[in-house]
């Protein structure tokens, strides 16, 4: 199925991406052959039959240690003077 | 600064030893060398005149009173702008992070410092790491040292240009489907993608975090394996990070690899790999045959859809890596009204056109409906690349072919053809996806245009891959360099 003006919109929506409309057009068409290309993976997919057969790097254990940064981490003009960050208003916005 | 321009890092040191000249003169030489060239290569987004020149006098003062010095003293470095520098402004060369100042170093940054290295300054890249050119830098555009209308490769194009231009001495890159090997083949330079696992990651501003790594661009085989012998090694602030003994790589240089079984994959000599390119490759083949290797055809009969792969797994990790940069905590914002608002506007107008054509396309293959569809079928499909290199690994020790298609396009070659642009990559991304080494080693020229062989292992080879990369580059001899004036 062809993607559409429509799609691209949606998606920017769900990724909270303001496009402009020439963004939008040339993305449609952009996208549509990128998927045309990659779709091509169905022919390695089916040569990987078992969920087992995926493999991944080994990762260190899930330990929670406490972390003294917090103060580093403010940028000093994006918040207030008690390390408080403001943001626009969540509750009734229009989408 | 043309008694420093040629000099390797053990020469330069060997200059120190002696005090026939001190780190503050190296410094002062390269930094006014990059004043010189850097307003027309453009290679640096920012140059740390001031640091530098003082973290050269520490290493003076600790030459005079005999104290103990790191592995790299005195050697001026780049570091490309994906990499965090504390309090020296990290951009990943996009406009959303104009200004960002962060508050810790990279490890692979950390870890250079304590070998006391001088810290040039920053190099432009791709935004992001997006690329394979540098023509995605939301600041500006670098150029080939080797031919100004060319584009120097990408993403690491700012630190392949200066290393090429002897803007600096070496420089860090990171690659994650190819943006160190290709940018060193592009400009005549050694660049190592080291095992996924083996450098950490830690401060390096994440494109696709199952694909990054982070590694070193060098003039030599042997000053890439003095970078890489600092920068490696386990780090506990990188999850993914191995604790997987670090040989020592420069000692491996010193001996010849014992009779190796190279592979030479069908699949890296397809239609659309340049003649030239592939004529002189084959010559670098059989000046390595004649060390005393074996050389077997052998087939990688899946990586050809390494590219299709890549370019699903890649924008869906990017989809969610790229999410943070909302204005609200970093970076620049557009003031708003609301807060959905505040986040579309910001990323809508300091994000790049590359960087949201990922975010659109992973935000896609991992919507519903689409999920299994794409990014399922494409992890199942990375499995089968690496099981292809597992294979061939049976067989032979080294894979070699070319690292590139072709030698350096012209700038604006492919910026309008997105597609076009990815499949550079097509020789570089296999190793990613199966999160192995690789090397590039410059070979030759083609029209007076640097051509890289690329040399594969499996994982934790580094040192065997350094070892017949310092091999053959003795063999080969010397290469011309970049003349930059």
């Amino acid at each position: 199925m062809p993607i559409t003006h429509t799609d691209i919109e949606h998606l920017a929506k769900l990724s909270r991406l303001q496009l402009t409309v020439q963004e939008i057009s040339q993305l449609t068409n952009e996208l549509a052959n990128i998927l045309d290309y990659v779709k091509k993976v169905n022919e390695l997919a089916s040569k990987v039959t078992s969920q087992s057969e995926l493999t991944a790097p080994a990762l260190r254990a899930d330990q929670v240690s406490g972390f003294m940064q917090n103060d580093q981490l403010i940028v000093a003009d994006k918040a207030d003077n008690n390390k408080l960050i403001k943001v626009p208003p969540v509750f009734g916005q229009d989408k | 600064m043309s008694q420093f321009i040629d000099l390797s890092i053990s020469q330069l040191q060997a200059g120190l030893k002696k005090s026939e000249w001190s780190a503050v003169d190296i410094t002062q030489a390269y930094l006014d060398r990059i004043a010189k060239l850097d307003s027309k290569l453009k290679a640096y987004l920012q140059v740390t005149t001031t640091l530098a020149l003082d973290q050269a006098k520490v290493v003076d003062r600790k030459i005079a009173q005999g104290k103990k010095l790191g592995s790299l003293y005195g050697i001026p470095v780049a570091i490309k702008d994906v990499l965090m520098t504390k309090d020296i402004f990290t951009t990943a060369a996009s406009k959303i992070l104009k200004n960002y100042l962060p508050p810790y170093n990279a490890t692979a940054v950390e870890r250079l410092l304590a070998a006391d290295a001088i810290i040039l300054g920053k190099t432009n890249c791709d935004e992001f790491a997006m690329g394979a050119s540098g023509e995605n830098s939301s600041y500006q555009i670098t150029h080939n040292p080797w031919d100004a209308k060319r584009v120097p490769g990408g993403s690491s194009s700012g630190s392949a240009a200066a290393v090429a231009a002897a803007e600096c001495r070496v420089s860090l890159g990171s690659d994650t489907a190819g943006s160190i090997r290709q940018p060193a083949s592009f400009c005549g330079l050694v660049g190592v993608k080291p095992t996924y696992g083996r450098v950490s990651r830690y401060g390096l501003i994440a494109m696709a975090s199952s694909f990054d790594t982070v590694g070193p661009l060098a003039p030599t085989v042997k000053e890439a394996a003095q970078v890489l012998q600092v920068i490696a090694g386990y780090d506990s602030c990188d999850a993914t990070s191995q604790d997987q003994k670090v040989p020592d790589y420069v000692k491996l240089l010193e001996q010849s690899p014992k009779k190796l079984r190279l592979g030479v994959a069908r699949e890296f000599f397809s239609p659309g790999l340049d003649n030239k390119v592939a004529t002189i490759v084959k010559q670098a083949l059989a000046v390595i045959q004649k060390l005393g290797h074996q050389v077997i055809e052998v087939s990688l009969p899946n990586i050809s859809l390494g590219v299709a792969t890549y370019y699903i797994i890649t924008p869906a990790e990017v989809s969610a890596n790229l999410a943070r940069y909302d204005g609200i905590r970093y970076g620049q914002a557009v003031p708003s009204q609301n807060l959905y608002e505040f986040y579309t506007k910001t990323r809508g107008q300091f994000l790049g056109s590359e960087v949201k054509r990922r975010i659109i396309l992973g935000t896609y293959v991992l919507s519903a409906g689409y999920y299994d569809a794409y990014y399922r079928k494409a992890v199942l499909a990375r499995e089968a690349i690496k099981h292809d290199f597992k294979k061939v690994f049976e067989q032979v020790d080294v894979v070699l072919g070319p690292t590139t298609p072709t030698v350096a396009f012209a700038l604006g070659e492919k910026t309008t053809d997105p597609l076009a642009m990815y499949l550079a990559d097509i020789n570089t991304v296999p190793a990613n996806i199966a999160g192995i080494p690789a090397i590039s080693i410059p070979c030759g020229l083609s029209n007076g245009l640097p051509v890289g062989l690329q040399l594969i292992g499996p994982a934790w080879s580094e040192g065997l891959l350094l070892q017949l990369s310092a091999a053959y580059e003795t063999a080969r001899g010397p290469l011309p360099l970049a003349t930059v004036n």
